[in-house]
């Protein structure tokens, strides 16, 4: 399992580069010239002079893949730069916000599980019932809710109306609920509906007649004879969802006046801080990709067939 | 009063899925260390005459007649969980499709012998001797390991050990040994014929082939189309087969393994 | 059931393509002219759906609003298609090193969240409704491309092929002629049910302020507008929202009709 653990690993490292080379040269040959951009935020005129001496600064002259990997010997000490606006170290930026990210991110992922996974079972139990119906009739609006708005209607209801929880702000554990579910709603009714189809494709296991047939009792069926197996693709799903979560995380950041990366980006992108957009965009891409890894480890720690195999 | 008679009978099985029949009038009694051999053609109706003796027929078949005895008393067709590998075995064909892929081969057995209140140390006393008596050499070493990790003649054991695990008097084998090579398929054989004469068990064979039948069976009833069409002893049936189809299923049988089949 | 909403995602799709094309005469009044005398009104006959904090005419900014989305949806659609089109022939037609390179930049652009990289293209480009959608575009056709190759190279073998290559046909019209419409089929069921995700992704950069600049009329910038007054004026919030809703929602049961159509095979595995 370790050995999985550590190949694993290692190979995140190639694609990070990739990526993280991709994203660099977009930057630097997206648009315009950054030195203008420094020069602006930097609140200085742009003179001929100026420039010239912005370039040679920023080690704009030098060809893209020697700024490059001066980039990457920074990152890999963990410097990801100054931002030009506000004057600070990004990695101390992002350290600030990051956290509030990763709980509102975090707790949507918990809510899309705790909502998905018993309607979905539900659903599926009851298929072509009730239940059936009316989860599928909510899971289709779910997933074509704007979650900004539904964030609106949530506070217009629990805050403005009934007065149960707090409008605005990362006060209290309680002030993480709202943004949380309007992060998390279409990803729970995604995985609503996902986990229905995945009960119902364990309730027509094979195995699961001759459990049935050795007389094991109805909680042992349902526990560890469909429930465990429809499991599986849930969870490889996670990860997907995960992606999805930070980025509405980042759009309802702005509703709910939550302290995240998402205002912090939002700002780096009008001022086209260029230091700010690239660690944002490598942060978040490392941050998706060992959750992605934790979830592939947790995969093959439910599926035997996958351990083994990796083992072999 | 006559003395209830011993077996597992079934009279005047009937099953339908919405208008269309798919099982008519079927009886036929399986008497203590004897192989009655279920024979016909694939959706002869032989498989569903299983399920429904289990109870678990698909949600869209409906026993609409007949009656389950089990030693002379009544089965109610509601509450069969209770006979449910109690007092009847049941073996599938395909093994590895009867294996939960996520569950070791020794989680299999304890959650099966823990519904007769047998756990802990006796319970990996009964697995292991249950898994010696199907051939295992080493019986210790099969708890740990998945299914993935078993071949299909092992599984096949492993499966029988496990529809044993609640001491049955009856077993039914839905084709037992389709889908394994043929070495395996007569290891197989030799093992149910065993389990049979030691544990005195009625066994309802379930098959689509005659050598299995002509190797195991005491007694045979062909089904054609939802029907019992024939029943004999196995001596007669090879010797004098009276119905059409039993006509056609042992020409098509000679014609693959020829005359020396016969027993 | 199923038979009632198709018909309904229809009618939903065309009124709102319709009015969004025949905005420009529909709409009552201009939709970006304010009239501060009538601030926050109340549906009227003048003004069915009420007045925003400006004295604009909310239905008509709807109307407008309409247009706007579907124009950017459509954008990305173009957009994706083509870029997958290509890249996907491409690397499914040359093989070897072009194959192996073009792919392992797909997998940098599917690496990342979409609407982070989203976001992050429009840092890199610039704001503005043209930026969000070649940003949208650029964060989601990877899928497209990888799917292209491997129906390029599931057909690259076929007899067909063969037999149009010995005949002495180009490259390109082998593309052209054998290998896209086979695939329209399926991107068309991809691509359906991305519509209804594309448009909340354009609502959402444009409710951030990422989009189109403020006085224009576009549903998430409605949203965005209107939050000063939320608790005084919900209704503000709430339509341009039940607008985007609406749409997404009729998108999304038409791809689901679609794929019913095209795919069966899809829907049993995703239902």
């Amino acid at each position: 399992m370790l050995a999985f653990i550590l190949r694993r690993l290692a190979s995140l490292f190639p694609l990070l580069l990739v990526v993280s080379f991709a994203f660099f040269a977009m930057l630097r040959l997206g648009r315009g010239d950054p030195a203008m951009d420094y020069l602006r935020l930097a609140q200085i005129p742009p003179t001929d002079a100026a420039l010239v001496a912005a370039r040679t600064e920023l080690g704009l002259d030098r060809p893209l893949l020697v700024q490059y990997f001066s980039w990457l010997a920074d990152a890999l000490r963990f410097d990801l730069g100054t931002s030009w606006f506000t004057r600070r170290p990004v990695a101390e930026e992002i350290l600030l916000f990051l956290p509030a990210t990763l709980q509102l991110a975090g707790t949507a992922m918990l809510l899309t599980l705790a909502i998905g996974i018993p309607l979905g079972v539900w659903a599926a139990l009851r298929r072509d019932r009730w239940p059936d119906h009316l989860t599928r009739v909510v899971a289709f609006v779910g997933v074509s809710v704007p979650n900004f708005w539904l964030g609106f209607l949530l506070v217009l209801l629990f805050a403005v109306t009934l007065g149960w929880l707090p409008a605005m702000g990362r006060e209290g554990p309680a002030s993480v609920l709202l943004p949380a579910l309007a992060t998390a709603a279409m990803s729970a009714c995604v995985m609503l509906r996902l986990v229905r189809a995945s009960v119902l494709g364990a309730l027509g296991e094979p195995h699961l007649r001759f459990a049935r047939a050795r007389g094991l009792p109805g909680r042992t069926l349902l526990g560890r004879h469909i429930l465990l197996n429809a499991m599986v693709p849930p969870l490889t799903a996670i990860g997907l969802h995960l992606g999805e979560l930070m980025g509405g995380a980042m759009v309802v950041e702005t509703v709910f006046g939550w302290p995240g990366l998402g205002r912090w980006a939002l700002l780096a992108i009008g001022n086209r801080d260029y230091p700010v957009l690239q660690g944002f965009i490598i942060v978040m891409t490392t941050v998706f990709v060992l959750c992605n890894l934790l979830v592939d480890i947790a995969y093959a720690w439910l599926d035997p067939r996958i351990r083994l195999r990796q083992a072999a | 009063m006559a003395e209830p008679m011993r077996g597992l009978s079934v009279t005047g099985l009937c099953l339908r899925a919405g208008t269309k029949s798919l099982v008519r009038d079927v009886s036929f009694t399986v008497a203590p260390g004897q192989v009655l051999g279920l024979v016909g053609t694939s959706g002869s109706g032989k498989s569903l005459t299983v399920m429904s003796l289990l109870g678990l027929l698909p949600a869209d078949v409906q026993q609409t007649g007949g009656e389950v005895r089990l030693d002379g008393r009544r089965l109610d067709p509601a509450n069969l969980s209770a006979i449910r590998g109690r007092a009847l075995g049941f073996v599938q064909q395909a093994p590895r499709g009867g294996f939960n892929p996520l569950v070791t081969i020794g989680r299999h057995f304890r959650e099966t012998l823990a519904c007769d209140g047998v756990r802990g140390a006796a319970a990996e006393a009964r697995m292991l001797s249950l898994l010696a008596e199907v051939g295992f050499a080493a019986p210790e070493r099969l708890p740990d390991l998945y299914p993935s990790q078993l071949s299909g003649g092992m599984l096949q054991r492993a499966m029988l050990a496990l529809a044993l695990s609640r001491e049955p008097d009856f077993l039914l084998a839905d084709e037992p040994t389709t889908d394994l090579d043929l070495v395996v398929q007569q290891q197989i054989l030799d093992l149910l014929e065993r389990l049979v004469a030691r544990r005195r068990l009625g066994l309802l064979l379930v098959t689509h082939d005659l050598s299995v039948i002509a190797r195991l069976a005491d007694h045979v009833a062909v089904m054609d189309g939802g029907s019992i069409v024939e029943e004999q002893p196995v001596a007669g049936l090879f010797a004098e087969p009276r119905h059409s189809r039993t006509q056609a299923l042992l020409r098509a049988h000679f014609a693959l393994y020829g005359e020396a089949q016969l027993p | 059931m199923k038979r009632l909403l198709l018909p309904l995602a229809c009618v939903i799709v065309v009124s709102l393509l319709l009015g969004a094309l025949l905005a420009p005469w529909l709409a009552p009044h201009d939709p970006t002219v304010t009239d501060l005398s009538n601030r926050l009104l109340p549906p009227s006959a003048g003004h069915w759906l009420g007045t925003d904090h400006l004295g604009r005419d909310v239905l008509s900014r709807l109307l407008w609003g309409a247009r706007a989305s579907f124009g950017a949806v459509a954008a990305i659609l173009a957009l994706v298609l083509a870029l997958g089109c290509l890249v996907g022939t491409a690397a499914g037609m040359a093989g070897g090193m072009m194959d192996a390179v073009l792919m392992r930049i797909c997998d940098a652009f599917m690496t990342v969240p979409t609407l982070v990289l989203a976001l992050f293209m429009i840092g890199a480009l610039g704001t503005g409704l043209t930026n969000v959608v070649i940003a949208i575009a650029l964060s989601h056709w990877a899928w497209y491309a990888r799917l292209v190759r491997g129906l390029t190279l599931s057909l690259r073998h076929r007899d067909h092929l063969a037999a149009a290559r010995i005949a002495g046909l180009s490259r390109f019209a082998i593309i052209r002629r054998h290998v896209l419409p086979v695939i329209a089929g399926q991107l068309a069921v991809l691509a359906s049910l991305d519509l209804g995700h594309w448009m909340l992704h354009v609502a959402g950069l444009s409710f951030l302020g990422l989009g189109l600049a403020a006085p224009a009329p576009e549903w998430g910038i409605m949203i965005n507008d209107a939050r000063p007054f939320f608790r005084t004026a919900p209704m503000l919030v709430v339509l341009p929202g039940a607008a985007i809703l609406l749409t997404v929602l009729a998108f999304n049961l038409l791809g689901d009709a679609l794929r019913d159509r095209l795919d069966p095979s899809l829907h049993s595995q995703a239902h």
